[in-house]
């Protein structure tokens, strides 16, 4: 199980989050003027990354807050927690063949 | 003129009060008691607003505690950070009063407040295997160093959100569930503590 650093709670057991899937996918500007290949992508399409993720947390069980976090695929790795809305943060982002 | 409506305990079917004793025998780990009635209100509202903090703290008698988890006390009256900008204030047997002290004093201020007493209920642990015994189902840490007095946390047990709260020195932990998950919490309780040794104590 992760542990993972809520924001405002502290430490806290996985049990106690939901996953929300991947950050920063902005939603398209002019939904009408895209392709149905290109808005099945935004809605459908998500990185299988094998390393470094950005990914949505929220402390449903705790203080029910949002927040980002960047975690490693492979090792489980949490590098960085950050508030939604703000820019991630710099990381070294491992690679893996 | 509406009517009244007694406040009716979620656990009278268990019939508690009839099983009651008065004190935990010297052997029995864990005190169980359901705890009556109690107002709770739960608040909202920007505490870098001036007139939010200000408000507030005219209503309760002491500041908002600002960090989640903390737990600030004036009198009857305690505010339990939930959360950021979230607090569950709790304290007396008199919501609908409770509700109109704050909203008197946050007369034109951004914030919100909503009385939910009735929707939880709550039951005290004590005894020296009372953490012990919340550890079965909980992955908060009990431990006085972790957990110490005047501290309050959100989590699950068994499966269900609960808030712990910490009142005082004592092995004591007050747990506050929703009202239709209060049967399944007592059962659960009284069953994770019967290895040490469980009495039912009066609210």
């Amino acid at each position: 199980m992760l542990l993972i650093d809520c924001p405002h709670c502290g430490p806290r057991a996985e049990l106690e989050f939901s996953y929300g899937h991947e950050a920063h996918i902005e939603r398209p500007k002019a939904p009408e003027a895209l392709s149905d290949a290109e808005w099945a992508d935004y809605l459908f399409l998500r990185d299988n990354t094998k390393g470094v993720i950005l990914e949505r947390w929220v402390h449903s069980h705790g203080c029910r807050r949002w927040f980002n976090v960047a975690r490693d695929t492979v090792t489980y790795e949490i590098l960085a927690v950050y508030p939604m809305g703000a820019e991630p943060p710099a990381l070294e982002r491992k690679t893996y063949v | 003129m509406p009517e009244i409506l007694e406040h009716h305990s979620a656990l009278a079917h268990l019939g508690l009060a009839a099983r009651a004793v008065a004190t935990r025998d010297a052997g029995q780990g864990v005190g169980l008691a359901e705890a009556p009635y109690r107002a709770a209100v739960n608040l909202r509202g920007r505490l870098d607003d001036a007139g939010f903090a200000a408000g507030a703290e005219q209503a309760l008698g002491c500041a908002l505690p600002a960090e989640v988890g903390a737990v600030a006390t004036a009198g009857e009256l305690s505010a339990l950070a939930l959360g950021p900008g979230e607090w569950l204030v709790v304290g007396g047997s008199d919501g609908p009063a409770l509700r109109a002290r704050l909203l008197a004093a946050l007369e034109g201020v951004f914030a919100s407040v909503v009385e939910v007493g009735q929707q939880y209920a709550t039951i005290r642990i004590a005894g020296p295997k009372a953490a012990e015994t919340l550890q079965k189902g909980c992955p908060l840490d009990f431990d006085a160093a972790a957990f110490p007095a005047g501290r309050c946390a959100q989590s699950l047990l068994s499966k269900i959100d609960v808030l712990v709260w910490k009142r005082s020195e004592e092995p004591a932990f007050e747990v506050t569930v929703r009202r239709s998950f209060a049967d399944y919490a007592w059962r659960w309780l009284h069953d994770a503590a019967r290895e040490y040794g469980v009495a039912i104590l009066a609210g």
